[in-house]
């Protein structure tokens, strides 16, 4: 829950520039689990692209 | 490999969002949780502009919502305890270990995250603006 959280700020520095939280998020993100959760999310957005917007 | 279109469990999500959203949609906790306890689920996808009558399933109009044969459910908070309580790996039954998990999931929801969108929303809505930048 915290990384997902965590991520919502990944546009900047101010969660990164801390190298405990910089760790733990990317601790999350390498997880075999947390991959597929988010290649199933932005697989759906690649299939609906609407016409005209740039992926 | 938990998507699964005949599961038990299923979940809502957005068929599309603007790229500024993708990967943060909050059906990710869900997807994350059930894939770290190992639970199938499928989805079912939503337009950004909903039917009125998904808020009597979501009150908020949000994603995701979570149901199964057992419970009816919505607030990612609540989602993953009830998938946490399914699965040892996310939510240990040790009671202070457990109620650590919980305490921080609730400082997840409360303490952080009302900061940190707002930080996203005016970067991706007020680009530009003075007092944005400031």
């Amino acid at each position: 829950m915290m990384i997902t959280t965590l991520r919502f700020l990944r546009h900047t520095d101010l969660v990164s520039q801390f190298p405990n939280l910089d760790a733990f998020v990317k601790r999350g993100e390498a997880r075999a689990p947390f991959q597929r959760a988010l290649e199933a999310q932005l697989a759906t957005f690649r299939e609906h692209q609407p016409e005209g917007v740039a992926a | 490999m938990p998507l699964n279109p005949n599961a038990d469990i299923e979940i809502t999500a957005f068929r599309y969002v603007p790229e500024f959203a993708q990967g943060l949609v909050r059906d990710l906790r869900a997807r994350w949780a059930l894939e770290e306890a190992g639970l199938d689920y499928r989805v079912r996808l939503l337009d950004q502009q909903r039917p009125p009558e998904y808020l009597q399933e979501q009150p908020f109009d949000q994603v995701p919502i979570f149901n199964d044969s057992n419970v009816r459910l919505f607030e990612t908070g609540a989602i993953l305890q009830y998938i946490g309580e399914k699965s040892e790996t996310l939510l240990p039954r040790e009671q202070q270990a457990k109620y650590r998990a919980i305490g921080w999931t609730y400082a997840a929801l409360n303490s952080v995250e009302p900061a940190l969108i707002n930080l996203l929303l005016i970067d991706v809505f007020f680009t530009g603006e003075e007092w944005a930048t400031s």
